[in-house]
């Protein structure tokens, strides 16, 4: 018996539904997530980062 | 929160930016050659003789080149011009090696100039965007790790704690590119330069689609989204609208344009459920998608007033609407029902030049205007006239897809038209071609006129660096040492009160990965090799999802050497080899195909665009003689055809005695060839003879038994004829069929 025949016998089409599902629950976690308050104040200070060109905006810890 | 300032000692660097002028000029001069092929081959469309008369210059072997050459020489090289230049900026560090920047340049033209090579001369895979030959497949492998190396090595000694989000889009660009590339050009080499990829039939398909799809996303769009994120705040002088949806923007890509490649083989052979998640993922890509054009374009905010004045930021605001337009198209063309309509037609080439002229050529555009005065150190000579190339490129881009929609939409309508009494309305094919001369015609010139407004550009680039000054002044910068920082470190108050849940929600995490690089590049690589894992798995691993046929035989070595011819002359650019299930396809091509059909096609030819018409059921249509007429001279036989003429297959010599290593090299891909894998060539030479008989016996010309034409007729009269044979048959129809069975 080859392994594409114990494949062919255990229903595995379904799995991708699954995992479209799964994946769309994490995009639902990153927006929801994304979107909170608490890291407004963070977010503006990054997107701020190409403008700076003499200093880093947060110098790095070694 | 708040960030405390450090006293920390400074550091003084320089920025590399020899490495930046040599990809700006790479970036140039490849898609000044790249586009002028695309004007080639789109008046070979418009009128064969433009085919030139070579074997060299045909349709099928020059397209290859141009795609090749406009994706990875020009906007490859777009891309590391934009990243080599903004990346050492945000990291605040000097490129991690500067030998491998320079193995990095080199490296990438001297692949480049082998495509030039040996894409002419028909040396190809036949996968599209992966025509390369293996030892350049190789080159390009170890090429893209020198880079990577020294992408990840500059990571590694940045000073600046956060990776800012063109950084990971450029993380997501290496990895993906390296995973695709090293899976989809898995072959057995046959020779130097000849390969036979290790999938076939509906496998290869589905592993080249995952690759083309995704070479489209992690070549075409997310390293450009990258580019847009740092030069369209550069230029605008304004932060990015929103770093939040640019976040949310990355990640969604990351989670779903891999997943989207099976939309490209709606109503073919591959199985319907994967071809439904491709749609599924195709749709929901729209979201992410205008949430960065969104992004892009409201980084102008209160900055509009300076689009009037500015040709960079006029570059940027077409190509980031372009980028819109075409992200719209895509989830639409992958619709079950549009696609039914588009696929095969020239709908899906506009669709494609909308996202490459608008999309990466404008934002190239606009990028090398910021980026040469200051890489030059002179400002840029004329305004005037990068105003003009923004005109005249967006004029005739404009020309160019609008012609061709109306084109696709023509050719697929009229395909599928049948008249009050239930017939095909237009039978002939060639008459659907006819009715696409005044677009075809519409769209040299407007291809003329974006290659004009890119001449333009280069003598506008060319005069500002002869302004240059006799020495370059290093572009010098300081940043905190990264071993004096740790004294005073910077007080960074991220803690919310309220245990673990808030601190989930407050986003540590994700702070934390986008310090560990390696952690961040794992995850994405995870993102990407799950989905295509679930994705692609089931169709290897599960026996239904190609059923098998028992009468379908491999080819006998003849036939298989003049597959091999039709994959060198590249006639797969042209012909479809599979018939879709619809009612207009089987009354005009026959019945339609079947996934046990393809089992043997290393690689698979099912192709992707019909200017002329589907092949596979073309065996047994025609005899022998009118397929060395057409050959000859298509118009002998069709006075409208727009086919070159392959005169030299009735000239060349077939290579007989190479036939058996790619017998061999089939058998080692598991084809049963039996007795053929030690008398191949004998097989090969006596199947000639019979056909070449049975030529001059229907008044033909005689000495046609050792030439390609005789070989390629082997391979077309074969053709989809396997499925109306009995299986005992299969012997007598073919005196030196292979024995093996499957």
């Amino acid at each position: 018996m080859k392994l594409s025949d114990i494949m062919g016998h255990a229903q595995l089409s379904g799995y991708a539904v699954v995992a479209m599902l799964i994946f769309l629950a994490v995009f639902v976690a990153v927006v929801w997530r994304i979107f909170h308050p608490a890291q407004a104040e963070r977010w503006a200070q990054d997107a701020r980062m190409p403008l700076d060109d003499e200093r880093p905006t947060l110098p790095r810890q070694p | 929160m708040s960030v405390a300032a450090t006293a920390a000692q400074l550091e003084h660097f320089e920025y590399d930016e020899d490495i930046v002028r040599k990809f700006l000029w790479a970036t140039v001069v490849w898609g000044l050659v790249g586009m002028l092929v695309g004007l080639l081959i789109a008046l070979d469309l418009a009128n064969p003789a433009f085919n030139l008369g070579f074997e060299y210059t045909t349709f099928g072997r020059l397209r290859p080149l141009h795609t090749n050459a406009v994706i990875f020489a020009f906007a490859g090289n777009a891309f590391f011009c934009g990243a080599y230049y903004s990346t050492q900026r945000l990291l605040k560090a000097r490129m991690f090696s500067d030998a491998l920047s320079r193995f990095h340049f080199w490296g990438w033209q001297a692949i480049i100039v082998s495509a030039a090579l040996t894409l002419p001369f028909g040396f190809t895979q036949a996968k599209e965007y992966a025509e390369l030959e293996w030892p350049i497949d190789i080159a390009i492998a170890v090429v893209w790790v020198g880079f990577a190396v020294n992408f990840f090595g500059t990571i590694a000694k940045r000073r600046e704690q956060h990776l800012y989000v063109a950084i990971w889009f450029y993380i997501a660009s290496i990895v993906t590119v390296a995973i695709l590339h090293i899976f989809n050009n898995l072959s057995v080499p046959a020779g130097m330069l000849k390969s036979y990829s290790l999938y076939a039939g509906v496998q290869d398909a589905f592993m080249q689609w995952w690759y083309g799809h995704n070479a489209v996303a992690f070549f075409l769009t997310t390293p450009f989204l990258g580019l847009m994120y740092y030069y369209m705040p550069k230029a605008a002088e304004r932060p990015v609208f929103s770093y939040k949806l640019s976040i949310l923007h990355f990640w969604t890509i990351v989670f779903m344009y891999i997943w989207a490649g099976p939309h490209h083989l709606h109503y073919t052979s591959l199985p319907e459920w994967a071809s439904t998640l491709g749609m599924l993922f195709s749709v929901m890509l729209w979201m992410p998608s205008w949430g960065g054009m969104v992004n892009g374009l409201l980084t102008l905010r209160g900055a509009w007033h300076k689009v009037t004045d500015d040709p960079v930021l006029k570059f940027f605001v077409v190509g980031v609407t372009a980028y819109g337009m075409s992200t719209f198209e895509g989830p639409m063309l992958s619709v079950k029902t549009v696609n039914s309509l588009a696929h095969y037609t020239d709908w899906v080439i506009a669709h494609v030049h909308t996202g490459a002229l608008g999309w990466n050529g404008f934002l190239t555009f606009g990028m090398l205007y910021w980026l040469a005065p200051r890489v030059f150190q002179a400002p840029l000579h004329s305004r005037k006239l990068a105003e003009t190339h923004f005109w005249v490129a967006t004029f005739g881009m404009l020309l160019y897809v609008v012609a061709i929609y109306a084109a696709g939409v023509t050719q697929g309508l009229m395909w599928r038209a049948f008249d009050a009494s239930g017939r095909l309305q237009y039978p002939d094919f060639v008459e659907t071609v006819m009715k696409l001369m005044p677009m075809y015609w519409t769209r040299v010139i407007g291809g003329s006129l974006y290659i004009g407004g890119l001449v333009v550009m280069a003598y506008n680039l060319v005069r500002t660096w002869q302004a240059r000054p006799a020495t370059y002044a290093a572009a010098a910068a300081s940043a905190p040492a990264l071993r004096a920082a740790a004294a005073p470190a910077p007080a960074i108050v991220l803690e919310p009160a309220g245990g673990a849940w808030a601190r989930f929600t407050a986003a540590r995490w994700h702070r934390t990965w986008e310090g560990l690089p390696v952690t961040f590049t794992v995850l994405v690589a995870v993102a990407v090799a799950v989905a295509s894992l679930f994705e692609i798995l089931p169709t290897f691993l599960i026996r239904s999802n190609v059923p098998t046929i028992a009468s379908v035989k491999p080819y006998t070595p003849l036939e298989l050497a003049g597959r091999d011819i039709y994959i060198k002359e590249g006639c797969f650019n042209c012909h479809s080899q599979m018939v879709r299930p619809f009612r207009h396809e089987t009354e005009r091509y026959g019945e339609y195909s079947k996934p046990g059909e393809f089992v043997y096609d290393h690689p698979f030819l099912w192709g992707s665009r019909r200017i002329g018409p589907d092949l596979h059921r073309v065996g047994g249509k025609y005899p022998n003689l009118w397929h060395v007429r057409h050959m000859e001279n298509p118009q002998s036989i069709n006075p409208n055809s727009i086919m070159p003429p392959y005169a030299h297959m009735l000239r060349n010599d077939v290579d007989f005695d190479g036939i058996q290593s790619r017998v061999d090299a089939m058998a080692m891909l598991g084809v049963p060839y039996g007795a053929s894998v030690t008398d191949a060539p004998a097989q090969a030479r006596e199947q000639a003879k019979a056909i070449a008989d049975e030529i001059v016996r229907a008044g033909g010309p005689a000495g046609l038994e050792t030439k390609e034409v005789v070989a390629l007729t082997a391979y077309l009269q074969r053709l989809g004829t396997d499925i109306t044979r009995l299986p005992g048959d299969a012997q007598a129809a073919r005196p030196a069929a292979p024995s093996g069975t499957h």
